[in-house]
């Protein structure tokens, strides 16, 4: 039996093989002028030929040739070599001419005419893949849904769909993603089903172009699938203002439940959360400093990011480990149908972007930034370092040459590889780092002709570097795969010590070192594995597994004297989970019970986290969210609070005595109303928090010293608050207005019996974003107000008579966070210029204003007491501050 | 599509959903806070100064003195009171106070009971100096720098001390011209741990006769010169031993030598 197989196979293997032969070997004996969709037309009824293509593709391409009794295969080799383009014969003796990066078994699907026959079947299933008409990128997290009615689904990060219980084969799938134009795929009775190639086109930030029609969309997307979900096109991020760079995090900020008056931070604190509260993924790995700059700008390169995603808060039980949100961001993979290259330089920085692919399989990126001086670096450095105080040592010697460096960089770089249909492989790197010295060159020895040396260090660097390779699998339409193996290092280091050296005349010498170091060092290496299992059309199921292996270090040394805090920590922490996204009442009521587990080894205890996830849509345009989560932070990072040092936090891992294992229980209940232009959304929230650390610097004495490792202060909080969000999505002019009420409360037993607002809490807080475009220009403009921060400020004053007879100042303090800094209000305005280089290539020239009526915001207080008076004095945020920047790309 | 009904039953819930939230206990601050100032130490009278904290934004600017207070002090086992003399100053005479000793200080103020303890040091061991001159040289061709003063001690318990320096002469006579007409004629450093302190010739600023105090400090002496930061940002609560009060309550207790410090192109004065 085995045996017949075998030959009936290659009996078949065969025949095919001839037939593919004898259709290659047809003559061809013609003259063609034409476009190349003309010229196929002609051979296919000279020579009775079957070809299969894009119509609207191949007339672009101009066919002069005459062959003369030329075997077809030699005209299709000559066509393809060309144009980009390979061929292949079916089973059914089609021909098919595709794109070189096309894959066998996908098919494009071309409808894009109302089908008006019968239809010929119902309630069947969609599969596919979603990619960008120009580069062939996959396009992860596209929404799709059947015109008319709630049901719809996401493609997952590899582009890859599976839509069941489409109606009927005559219905209107229409593809949804930001920074593209809208897709309508009209199905009919001989449309493909699976393995459907879908392509999106880029928005054009030119017009006149043939695209000119279609709707112009806003940056930001909110999803219509769950709670708290954004998306931002990173394209069409130049078109907000910015200060200096486009910004992905500082664009997140305008969102409402995401604090913009921390110009200082770009950090994100969402929903009472503080930015260590935020899970940030970048192609899978985790990146722990999302700051250059002091805080200025994020460390994320916006040229080298293809999607991002925010989830504020009632996340998927796919993602752990933090209390408030998580960011996934993914990394371009690269152009698969050529070379091209992109640049932006600005005030602040250069930045370049390469993508080109290796054969057919493999496609790579590469790209950079650093920063350079200019005036506007200057400002913002200035702003930083002007308050800057000197190294504390002690009798310092005068003298020698301080000459400050300072710059930032941040290098990305994928590679992926496609090696079957159903497999992909991606490996992906990020470096970025920050270094700020201050020091004093070496002084001494030859200058003086003596024997001795003093050198003063004041370095203070930080950055992160981060790794994964990735392999994804879609086994068949309904089961898919995703295995990942990371690494990521973040390091902290400054350093403000002076160190020296004496001879003496007989030629002994004594070394000397003063000041002090910190030194903070996190590793995490983490392999996860996720699956994702379309069960039927109401159960589409994820589960997965992770361990993590966090290993972090921080110490601080005095070296006058000893090392005051030296924490070396590490742990390992088991993840499983477990999620199913149910769709009930004909796809109405979208709800996701998951339940996440870990298992830390330092407290040697396991950590539940349930989670509910529902969304029930009355209508297309009405409907109600609302979600619960519990959610357990391991690792967090401790702010110092220490503007003048550079390096403000570190990062320390729990251990269930002085730095408890932080939780969080989340509340969302919200509804939205959306039409086709105009989206109303309201979302209410709730936060119980535990375990909240919080450092000081305040010290404790006993008998036996000083002590500095009791300064962690442990407590809990809540933070409740009302998101408002209105938004015109589509339009030449799209924006939103954002307005958040919230309060934000934590109690540590250490600072006394009550309760206080946190350092992040913000009351009011209202966003104006509008973008309208004109022409080829794009205008922008934000208005941001948020009422003024807490802070904790002097109670008085006091002076003590030292035991050298000098006085020294005290300032003491009121309760924590008793008093509020002055309303933040800030207006940012921009204009952009896109045109063409040469006629293709895409170039903008961008201006933008911030803070454009120069209002004085104020940052913090600093207080003196002089002649018995306690004096306070206002530093302020940046004021009035143009840019320009300039942006190209080949094509 | 949601009926009307629905929509109120929805703004209810979200009004429900707040309405439902605890009350927080945020609090005001008190500034009506004492600062004491004592240092005791062996031979001398005990000196207690208690002075108001200067308040911030107050109508009264503070800082004044406090009199009439019924502050005492046990020693060795016996509560005294102490006597109220002048600008805040509260002593206690004819008290011999050792080293070793323990103090414990108690008043009311504003309605609160502040208090504090301490002891008084041990003297430091051993002090010396590995030279009593320092040589001020004159920096040109050739120059070679003169070897430090070693200033050392005994300390294998990792006790807290710090070194003075006061020019002691009245009309001693500055190393290099100085904008200031008075230069400080005393420097320290911060409270160390170790068992020795070099002396640099650049550390002087007068020529002549200098006291070198070394001190025996309590750990809330050194803790007053931690940097507590002066902004919004970083503000924190002074470091105190004084119970409901501020300031500071300790122990001391010193060693003296003397060293001369003179041009290198002089002949040596000795001690």
């Amino acid at each position: 039996m085995n045996k017949l197989s075998t030959t009936l196979f290659l009996l078949f293997v065969s025949l095919v093989s001839y037939g593919q032969e004898d259709i290659l070997e047809t003559n061809i004996d013609s003259w063609f002028c034409c476009d190349l969709d003309a010229a196929l037309i002609d051979m296919s009824e000279t020579y009775n030929l079957k070809f299969h293509y894009d119509k609207a593709k191949l007339k672009e391409i101009r066919f002069t040739e005459h062959p003369r009794n030329k075997p077809l295969k030699e005209v299709l080799d000559n066509i393809c070599k060309y144009n980009k383009l390979k061929y292949f014969v079916n089973d059914d003796q089609t021909i098919w001419i595709v794109d070189k990066w096309f894959k066998r078994g996908q098919e494009t699907v071309f409808e894009t005419k109302v089908y008006h026959g019968a239809s010929s079947k119902n309630n069947f299933s969609i599969a596919g893949q979603i990619v960008d008409e120009l580069s062939h990128e996959s396009l992860p997290f596209v929404s799709i849904s059947v015109k008319g009615n709630t049901k719809g689904t996401i493609s997952n990060v590899d582009g890859n769909f599976t839509l069941i219980n489409v109606p009927t084969d005559t219905s209107t799938i229409v593809f949804s993603y930001i920074g593209y134009e809208k897709k309508e795929v009209f199905l009919s009775p001989k449309t493909i089903t699976t393995n459907m190639l879908i392509s999106l086109k880029q928005q054009a930030l030119v017009l006149n172009e043939v695209n000119v029609t279609a709707e112009i969309q806003d940056v930001m997307q909110v999803s219509k699938q769950q709670a708290g979900i954004f998306k931002m096109s990173p394209i069409k991020l130049q078109t907000l203002p910015n200060l200096g760079e486009k910004d992905i995090l500082r664009s997140f900020q305008l969102m409402p439940g995401i604090s913009a008056a921390n110009e200082n931070s770009s950090g994100l604190y969402v929903r009472g959360g503080t930015p260590d509260q935020v899970l940030v993924l970048y192609d899978g790995f985790t990146v722990y400093n999302v700051e250059h700059m002091f805080g200025f700008f994020s460390a994320f390169n916006s040229n080298a990011i293809k999607d991002v995603q925010l989830f504020k808060g009632g996340f998927d039980a796919k993602y752990g480990g933090r209390l408030a949100s998580v960011v996934e961001i993914t990394g371009k993979d690269g152009n698969q149908k050529g070379f091209n290259i992109a640049g932006d330089v600005s005030m602040m920085s250069a930045n370049g972007f390469v993508e080109f692919p290796i054969g057919n399989k493999v496609t790579a990126t590469l790209s950079g930034r650093r920063s350079w001086k200019s005036p506007l670096y200057d400002k913002i450095f200035e702003q930083y370092t002007e308050t800057e105080e000197g190294p504390q040592t002690g009798f310092r010697l005068g003298g020698g040459t301080q000459q400050t460096t300072s710059y930032f960089y941040d290098v990305n770089a994928k590679l992926t590889y496609n090696p079957t249909e159903k497999d992909r492989i991606s490996f992906s790197f990020y470096n970025g780092k920050d270094e700020l010295d201050n020091s004093l060159s070496p002084m001494g020895g030859g200058k003086f002709g003596g024997n001795f040396s003093i050198e003063s260090v004041d370095e203070t660097s930080w950055g992160n570097t981060g790794a994964s390779i990735n392999w994804s699998r879609q086994f068949n339409d309904r089961f898919y795969m995703n295995a990942l193996a990371s690494y990521s290092n973040y390091f902290s280091l400054r350093d403000k010590s002076s160190s020296g050296s004496m001879q003496n005349a007989s030629g002994e010498s004594t070394s000397f070192t003063r000041g002090i170091t910190e030194d903070n060092n996190l590793l995490d290496y983490t392999s996860k594995v996720d699956f994702e299992y379309q069960l039927n059309e109401s159960n589409h199921i994820q589960f997965g597994a992770q361990l993590t292996h966090n290993d972090i270090d921080y110490t601080y040394v005095n070296a006058d004297t000893l090392t005051i805090i030296d924490r070396k920590t590490d742990g390992q922490i088991y993840t499983g989970y477990l999620q199913d996204k149910m769709k009930l009442f004909d796809g109405k009521l979208i709800i996701t019970p998951g339940l996440r587990y870990n298992y830390f080894s330092e407290t040697q205890k396991n950590y539940f986290e349930p989670r509910l996830i529902s969304v029930y849509n009355f209508s297309d345009k009405w409907r109600i969210k609302a979600s619960y989560g519990n959610y357990y932070q391991f690792a967090s990072r401790v702010l110092r609070e220490d503007v003048t040092g550079g390096s403000r936090d570190f990062w320390v891992l729990a251990d269930d005595d002085q730095l408890p294992v932080s939780s969080s229980t989340q509340y969302i209940l919200g509804a939205a109303y959306e039409t086709k232009d105009y989206l109303f959304d309201v979302e209410a929230f709730y936060k119980d928090m535990d375990n909240i650390t919080e450092y000081s610097l305040r010290v404790k004495t006993d008998r036996t010293g000083i002590d500095y490792s009791e300064n962690f202060f442990t407590g809990y909080g809540t933070a409740r608050g009302i998101d408002v969000l209105v938004q015109k999505k589509y339009g030449n002019f799209t924006g939103w207005v954002a307005y958040t009420w919230s309060q934000v409360i934590h109690h540590i037993d250490e600072y006394g019996d009550y309760d206080f607002y946190a350092a992040h809490d913000v009351t009011h807080e209202l966003k104006l974003v509008g973008t309208y475009k004109w022409k080829n220009w794009d205008f922008g403009a934000t208005w941001i107000y948020a009422t003024g921060r807490p802070y904790t400020a002097p109670e008085g004053g006091y002076e003590l008579t030292l035991l050298d007879g000098t006085t020294a100042d005290f300032i003491n303090v009121s309760v924590k966070n008793g008093n509020r800094l002055p309303a933040y209000h800030r207006l940012d305005l921009s204009a952009n210029y896109n045109f063409k280089v040469g006629g293709k290539s895409p170039a903008s020239i961008g201006f933008s204003i911030f803070n454009a009526y120069n209002r004085s915001n104020v940052w913090y207080n600093e207080y003196e007491i002089v002649d018995n008076e306690v004096i306070e004095t206002p530093v302020y945020y940046l004021n009035f501050t143009p840019n320009i920047n300039l942006t190209f790309k080949l094509k | 599509m949601i009926t009307i009904k629905s929509r109120y039953i929805l703004l209810f819930s979200l009004l429900l959903f707040f309405s439902s939230c605890e009350k927080v206990n945020l609090q005001t601050a008190d500034p009506n806070v004492a600062v004491v100032e004592s240092y005791i130490n062996p031979g001398n009278e005990i000196q207690v100064k208690i002075k108001k904290q200067i308040v911030f934004d107050g109508d009264d600017s503070g800082g004044g003195f406090i009199e009439n207070l019924s502050v005492k002090i046990q020693h060795n086992g016996d509560w005294e009171e102490l006597v109220y003399k002048y600008d805040s100053i509260y002593v206690l005479e004819n008290t011999l106070v050792e080293s070793g000793d323990a103090f414990e200080i108690e008043f009311e103020y504003n309605e609160k009971i502040i208090k504090s303890e301490t002891s008084i040091p041990f003297p430091p061991n051993s002090f010396q100096s590995s030279s009593s001159t320092v040589e001020i040289p004159t920096i040109g061709p050739g120059y070679e720098p003169p070897e430090p003063t070693l200033l050392t001690w005994s300390n294998p318990d990792s006790e807290y001390h710090m070194v003075v320096i006061e020019s002691t002469d009245e009309d001693a006579e500055l190393i290099n011209d100085s904008d200031d007409d008075h230069p400080p004629k005393t420097f320290r450093n911060a409270p160390i741990q170790g068992d020795e302190q070099e002396l640099h010739f650049r550390n002087f600023t007068y020529y002549g006769r200098h006291r070198v105090i070394l001190y025996r400090l309590n750990p809330e002496y050194a803790a007053l010169y931690e940097d507590l930061g002066s902004s919004s940002l970083d503000l924190t609560a002074p470091t105190s031993n004084i119970e409901n009060g501020l300031g500071i309550f300790t122990g001391i207790n010193a060693d003296i030598l003397y060293i001369n410090v003179v041009s290198a192109s002089k002949s040596y004065e000795k001690q």
